[in-house]
Formats: structure tokens, sequence, C-alpha cells
């Protein structure tokens, strides 16, 4: 039904948002850049659990990483996804999810 | 570039439904049916305020506090209602107590076999996120639309 479907790009950024953990990690990493030790100091979870998901986020480009000496920080990209484009998927998104539920209630029964 | 910057933007959605037009229409109309589809669901959201007005000059909002502290705001006035056809309104998006967004918006509506189509037209003009960042006593303004759509993506 889905009529004009997000390209795969944005498959992967709302893949990779679509985890808690993860939106937390981009609000984090957004105001102040961090390893991933900094930030795994904030989770009740593993280093290396932490590394997984900043690969996801990596991989769909909202953070990138640079290392320097021994230590990699990461960063919010925000050039990934321009203001402008942010705006037109949060706003293609919201009307796509509501519209998902009325496609729920037209096929219910009429009363 | 300007301190304040402007972009415009339009973007349309099509969507077809096997529900006549009649019902289609009704699921916009009558807000006891908007009401179930319509904007911020789920858990991550609590409505609390709205307003439902349906004809030309009337008012729709729906302000959502998120569990991320996002508080958004619709605020939109009904311009044009053609019974069947059309309804095309203009509203405001607020993030916080920023303006992100002004919008006209047309739905459109026609009969498809024995369903009906639904095409969204909208035409926005929106403030960029320099002006999120200023928002008074707020973090910065990615991490709130980020947390936004990621909130929306968590029915």
């Amino acid at each position: 039904m889905l009529q004009h479907s997000p390209p795969d790009p944005l498959d992967r950024v709302f893949g990779a948002l679509a985890d808690p953990a993860r939106r937390g990690m981009v609000e984090r990493l957004s105001q102040q850049p961090a390893s991933a030790g900094q930030l795994a100091s904030h989770y009740a979870m593993t280093l290396s659990a932490v590394v997984q998901h900043l690969k996801v986020l990596e991989a769909s480009g909202i953070v990138v990483s640079h290392k320097a000496g021994r230590v990699r920080t990461f960063t919010v990209q925000t050039e990934t996804l321009a203001a402008v484009q942010r705006w037109i998927d949060a706003r293609k998104l919201a009307w796509h999810q509501s519209l998902d539920r009325l496609d729920a209630l037209l096929r219910e029964e009429q009363p | 570039m300007s301190q304040h910057p402007v972009h415009h933007a339009t973007f349309a959605i099509t969507r077809d439904f096997e529900a006549p037009v009649a019902r289609l229409w009704g699921a916009f109309a009558r807000q006891d049916l908007k009401d179930r589809w319509f904007g911020a669901h789920g858990d991550a959201v609590v409505i609390t305020e709205r307003t439902f007005d349906f004809r030309p000059g009337g008012r729709e909002t729906a302000v959502g506090h998120w569990k991320t502290g996002t508080v958004s705001n619709f605020q939109s006035t009904y311009h044009d209602i053609v019974e069947g056809q059309r309804i095309v309104y203009v509203y405001d998006m607020f993030v916080n107590d920023w303006k992100m967004s002004v919008s006209l918006a047309t739905i459109e509506v026609e009969a498809r076999g024995s369903g009906s189509r639904l095409t969204i037209t909208e035409q926005g003009a929106f403030f960029g996120e320099e002006g999120a960042k200023h928002a008074a006593g707020r973090a910065q303004g990615t991490a709130q639309l980020m947390g936004m759509l990621g909130d929306s993506l968590v029915d």
C-alpha cells in the first residue's frame, strides 16, 4: 500500500533510530562527541554492546568516528540528513504511521 | 546566510484504501474517528490538549507531551472543505516553544473502483534548526528532533 517508500539510506536511518538505546546515544552525542567508553559509563550494558550500537549508527550515517591516538571519538553527522530532508522525513513518517492506523480503522466492520 | 533561514519543501503521499470514499471522508470529518488514527499515538506520547472544529475557518489543535520531554504542538486552521472531495488546511508545528514550520496541507479523496484513493500534498516553510538551538532553556535542536522522530517510531 505504501506508494512512496523511503529510499534505502532512510530505511537504515530509521532502523538505527528504532532502538531506544541508540536514540539515547544520538542525543548524548549531539550534545557532545564521546568515545565508546565514555558512552558506556551511562548505560547498563557492556562496552562491546555499546560498540555494536555505535557501528549500527555509523553504518546508517547518523554518526561518524575519528581516531586520535588510541581513542576513537564519535560525533553526530548532521550533514547526513540535511535539515529540510529531516523535516520532510519526519512529516512523511508521521503521515505513514497515521495512515497505517487509518487503514486498520477502515478495515474494521462498520458499527 | 540569513540568521533566520527559511526553507521550502513539498512532498506528496498517495494511499489506496478498500473502503469507499464516504468512509474515508468520515475518518477526516468526524473527531471520534480521526482521534483513532491521526497524529501522535502510542505509549511514547500523551495528548494534553485537543480541539476539532471541522469547517472552513475552524481550528484543529493537538498538543503532545513526549517521553523524551519534547512537547509537540499542532495548530491548524481549515481553509477549504468540499464534501467528499478535498480538505485544505494550514498548520503551524511547534517543537517545545519553537515554531518549526508552517505548512499548507491539501487532502484529496476520490473513488477508485469500489475503494478510494487519498492524496496528501504538503507545502511547507521550514525554519531550519538554528531556531531550535536558540529555543530558550532547551538542549540542542537536533537532539530534540531526533528524539521526536525516534519516539514516533515506537508506538
